[in-house]
């Protein structure tokens, strides 16, 4: 649940949705509800004069008859130990990693989403072959397939980024990939290596003729 | 305390007591104490690698006091009694919310079903541009009313323009109508992808 009034004064996540951790208390509490429930039952009825339950006597002499370096007494308590540190883990980290906070309190959008905004936007760019954009919280990695000029490109999704008011602005990586020019048909002049940088409006989809160099040849960063 | 804070604590408490344990077991076992170079106060829990785990005196240190079998089985009632009354406040089915309106004359009340608001919420968040689907639900904070909301937009829609039109459009109206100076909101924004070979789909409530 957010904690939604005020929240930008927050330190460093403003706003970010901390889970309800529901479930895992639930399996905690059901355990400790089991677990206490049968030895109360037990002792009790050992108090009270009548017999322990044979299973229980046993199960306790047997695991504490066990020497302390028996392996069995040692995975176990390396399994205890880790369960400790999982369960630690689940009461501190806020969790919720699938949301992110806007600038609005109360608000947040889903990474998926944030993802799927650039990458509509990334697709309708002439050039631009394929898309794969992967949206943390901190940063928004867009990684392209084609023939389009990756300044062009950061500068267009850096537009469409800030049109999303994420309370943490997010950076942007575009990252080209794999480009191969297509071998010219015999009759045309060459084309030239580099396509022109200017942006078309939405009108042309994915250039068609470029094929999806694969052979990563190149990695820039822009 | 919010449910998430109890929830944490008892996540916390009982990771805390876990690895505790785990790590006296493991201490204990492989003999760690000895190999640091520390030596342990003699009392301190599974010492010495080559002893049963609870050996007789461990199990039967307090066995015999007057004190023992009354904490052991006191412990143990407020551990059950503790975890039922968890499982009761989770398990609570929330009554039907409504909230209090202004009232037009003394001695009347009068109040507005939550199902109401929220269906006039969606009503209204549906027809913002790019919206996909509403979902609203009025609950209640201490004092207060919240109005969750999770929305779907289509890429088409600006989440920004999206944000200032719910909150200026059917947030604010369900504010000015139940006659609040402010009504808390807490918003789930999903965005999906328009397929481009599809016709767009209708907006509908859910």
């Amino acid at each position: 649940m957010s904690t939604a009034v005020g929240a930008q004064g927050e330190a460093a996540d403003p706003g970010r949705p901390r889970s309800a951790r529901t479930w895992p208390a639930l399996v905690v509490v059901l355990v400790v509800l089991v677990v206490a429930g049968v030895l109360l039952f037990d002792v009790i009825a050992v108090r009270t004069g009548h017999q322990a339950w044979p299973w229980r006597v046993g199960a306790a002499g047997r695991i504490a008859d066990r020497g302390r370096d028996d392996p069995w007494v040692l995975a176990g308590g390396g399994v205890v130990l880790l369960l400790g540190v999982l369960l630690l883990w689940l009461a501190f980290a806020a969790g919720e990693r699938r949301w992110l906070p806007l600038r609005e309190p109360g608000a947040v959008i889903d990474r998926a989403g944030v993802a799927a905004l650039i990458s509509e936007r990334a697709g309708r760019l002439p050039e631009v072959d394929r898309v794969r954009v992967k949206v943390t919280a901190r940063r928004t990695r867009v990684t392209i397939a084609g023939a389009a000029d990756p300044a062009a490109v950061q500068r267009e999704l850096r537009e469409e980024l800030a049109r999303i008011p994420l309370a943490v602005p997010n950076r942007l990586d575009v990252r080209t990939r794999g480009y191969r020019p297509a071998p010219p048909p015999p009759a045309t002049p060459v084309t030239p290596a580099a396509p022109p940088p200017l942006p078309e409006p939405p009108a042309a989809g994915p250039a068609a003729e470029q094929a999806p160099g694969r052979a990563s040849d190149e990695e820039e960063r822009a | 305390m919010s449910r998430g804070t109890v929830n944490r604590t008892i996540l916390a408490v009982a990771g805390v007591l876990l690895l505790a344990g785990g790590l006296l077991v493991l201490a204990g076992g492989l003999d760690l104490y000895g190999r640091v170079g520390l030596s342990m106060p003699h009392r301190w829990p599974l010492l010495g690698a080559d002893r049963p785990l609870f050996g007789g005196v461990a199990r039967s240190r307090w066995e015999h006091r007057s004190w023992w079998w009354p904490v052991v089985i006191a412990v143990l009632a407020v551990l059950v009694v503790g975890a039922l009354a968890w499982l009761v406040t989770q398990l609570r089915r929330r009554g039907p919310v409504s909230v209090e309106l202004p009232s037009p004359a003394p001695a009347t009340t009068l109040r507005v079903r939550g199902r109401a608001v929220e269906e006039a919420i969606e009503t209204g968040a549906v027809a913002l541009p790019g919206v996909e689907r509403v979902a609203a639900r009025l609950d209640h904070r201490p004092g207060r009313p919240v109005v969750r909301t999770a929305i779907r937009l289509t890429t088409d829609g600006g989440p920004a323009e999206l944000l200032a039109g719910y909150r200026s459009g059917p947030l604010a109206d369900a504010r000015d109508s139940l006659g609040l100076a402010a009504l808390d909101s807490e918003l789930r924004l999903r965005v999906v992808a328009v397929r481009p070979t599809r016709a767009r789909k209708r907006a509908r409530v859910v």
